[in-house]
């Protein structure tokens, strides 16, 4: 013990000199404690939030199970109140709304596929050289990033 | 109406527009919430006046 103890005086040099003294009190036992208190409150609260957030995201995806229409929109409405965040939760929300966004929906809402034109119609359009494009694609990633 | 109560909709059955534009506004909101790129099909969707 007293090498540790020698040892701990040295590592803790000129500044933390009354660290190791410190660290034979009762004060420092009790700062452990409220420490290990505050990871454990910590965790305990996440796991309650994590456990009340999938009852009620249960309860909400069984409302949208039904064939009514309006209870289908209570459980959609009740899934974008539980303001989901992390990556599970929000792979949940996809699994719940994929019913609902099938493929049919977007021709249904955006119109029939659109049919790429070859590429001799854009022979006309003079190629940009290199370092302009390179510029122009820079700023053109700066504007399609999506806005937060 | 407990929740066993409640008619479940049928393997055929289609989404109504209301319910698809409803759905798609919530789709999009857990999408920005957690920093996810929304196809832009769901983001217009999710505009139309019956997803208010």
């Amino acid at each position: 013990m007293g090498t540790v103890l020698e040892n701990l005086h040295d590592f803790c040099g000129t500044w933390f000199y009354w660290f190791p003294d410190f660290a034979q009190s009762p004060g420092f036992a009790g700062c452990l404690a409220v420490g290990a208190a505050g990871l454990a409150y910590h965790g305990t609260t996440k796991n309650a939030r994590q456990e009340q957030w999938w009852k009620r995201a249960e309860y909400a995806l069984n409302l949208t199970l039904s064939a009514e229409e309006t209870t289908q929109i209570t459980g959609l409405e009740m899934l974008d109140a539980l303001k989901s965040k992390s990556k599970r939760e929000i792979a949940f929300i996809d699994a719940a709304t994929q019913w609902f966004l099938d493929k049919e929906a977007e021709q249904v809402f955006s119109g029939p596929a659109v049919e790429e034109p070859p590429a001799e119609f854009y022979d006309d359009v003079p190629a940009p050289p290199g370092r302009r494009a390179r510029i122009l694609g820079a700023v053109r990633g700066i504007f399609s990033r999506p806005r937060a | 109406m407990t929740m066993n109560e409640i008619p479940l909709r049928q393997s055929d059955s289609r989404p109504s527009p209301k319910a698809q534009a409803v759905a798609a506004r919530v789709r999009v909101n857990a999408d920005r919430r957690g920093g996810v790129k929304t196809p832009k099909w769901i983001v217009k969707l999710s505009q139309t006046p019956a997803a208010k």
